[in-house]
């Protein structure tokens, strides 16, 4: 907000000579100064006297430098003159209070006298400035439409502030690195539980080969074509087995499709020659 | 009263043993075999999973449910190759029920890999 307005400001200064040169033909802008600038820094309990303890200042020159603590009130006093040194009220008048990262506002009131007073309370802005102690720059801006621009750096001050400095977060600083959180594998079972019950299917097989030994297995039937189609089917087993220790599903298919037509050739001479011992 | 109906419930189940034992065929006493293995591999793999969790999700419904299509196409084959089923399905061999079984496991397998992870 504040910067806008500095923005603002300074762009209608920058286009003050061309909004008004038709009528600088008329009337050409007035050269100004300003005049009996004096400045302190000063306590609260001395504040309302305005008639000791001030540096004086000479335009364009700066003034020496200036520390003011948040107990302290900053003043300045001048006026602004035209050549004939008749005292002039330009439409903006402003001080500039800025470091490189803050910036303050402030306008001056003027006196019966027509002089510009300024009686900033540094405690009621250290909000304002984040309470960011250091360097700042204090410059007077004088602008109007009948009055050529000034914007004169009056002095360098260091403000002092009591309070912490409000640290302001940085828009581009490095924000904390996201690490994504996997889902925890869940909690595994005893080695000894899963080997059991591996066990136990295991052995439900070897259970229903018993089974099967009692009906009965007849290898009678073996011939040659059976052989290859049991080889053949193993294959495809293999295969698939393969796809789960971590072939893709194309090499799979290609596969697949190579080992199929041994087995579906085989397996229909196998089964045809079983039909046809059943049909005898 | 409760020792009669012990006894007459052990008298069914021999009655029925034993005429299990002679009227069925061997092919299908093969198949029934299989499928008892099939049933009570599922029944341990649910177990397993009640007891210890489900964690791998995939890996237990891939075996899982490979038991239960398994059974399901062993009970197809079953209903096939029975005789006293001819009529049923006029016009399909045994082999050709074998066959249908083989092809439907294989396609049964490659789904069931791909689902174990």
């Amino acid at each position: 907000m504040k910067r806008l307005f500095h923005f603002l400001l300074v762009l209608g200064l920058a286009s003050i000579p061309s909004c008004t040169g038709q009528a600088s033909q008329k009337s050409p802008l007035k050269e100004i100064t300003v005049a009996e600038l004096k400045l302190r820094a000063i306590d609260e309990v001395n504040a309302a006297d305005w008639s000791s303890g001030f540096e004086s200042v000479t335009y364009p020159n700066k003034a020496s430098p200036l520390t003011i603590t948040d107990d302290q009130r900053f003043q300045m006093s001048f006026a602004i003159r035209d050549s004939d040194r008749v005292d002039q009220q330009p439409h903006q008048v402003f001080v500039r209070i800025a470091s490189a990262t803050k910036e303050l506002i402030l306008v001056p009131f003027v006196d019966s006298l027509k002089f510009f007073k300024l009686d900033f309370d540094l405690k009621s802005k250290a909000g304002q400035l984040d309470n960011a102690s250091g360097r700042y720059e204090v410059s007077l801006i004088v602008g109007d439409a009948k009055v050529k621009p000034i914007l004169w750096t009056i002095a360098n001050v260091h403000l002092k502030f009591n309070g912490e400095p409000i640290r302001i977060p940085d828009y581009y600083e490095q924000k904390p690195e996201i690490v994504h959180m996997f889902r925890e594998p869940e909690k595994r079972p005893h080695v000894f539980v899963s080997n059991v019950f591996s066990l136990a299917v295991v052995l439900l097989f070897v259970v229903m080969l018993l089974l099967w030994t009692r009906v009965g297995i007849s290898f009678g039937n073996v011939t040659a074509s059976s052989l290859l189609f049991q080889a053949s089917l193993a294959v495809i087993l293999y295969i698939e087995y393969l796809f789960y220790l971590g072939n893709d599903m194309f090499t799979t298919l290609r596969y697949l499709t190579w080992a199929a037509p041994f087995a579906l050739f085989f397996g229909r001479r196998m089964l045809a020659h079983l039909a046809k011992i059943e049909e005898q | 009263m409760a020792p009669t109906k012990n006894t007459n419930l052990i008298a069914v189940l021999q009655r029925f043993y034993s005429e299990y034992q002679q009227s069925t065929s061997s092919r299908l006493k093969l198949i029934d075999a299989y499928l008892f293995y099939v049933l009570l591999t599922g029944i341990v793999q649910f177990v397993y999973c009640c007891l210890v969790g489900t964690f791998p999700f995939n890996s237990f419904l891939a075996g899982f449910i490979s038991c239960v299509a398994s059974f399901v196409l062993a009970v197809c084959l079953r209903l096939q190759s029975n005789p006293a089923n001819k009529a049923e399905f006029f016009g399909l061999s045994t082999q050709r029920a074998f066959g249908d079984f083989i092809f439907a496991h294989v396609v049964l397998h490659l789904v069931v890999m791909n689902f174990i992870g």
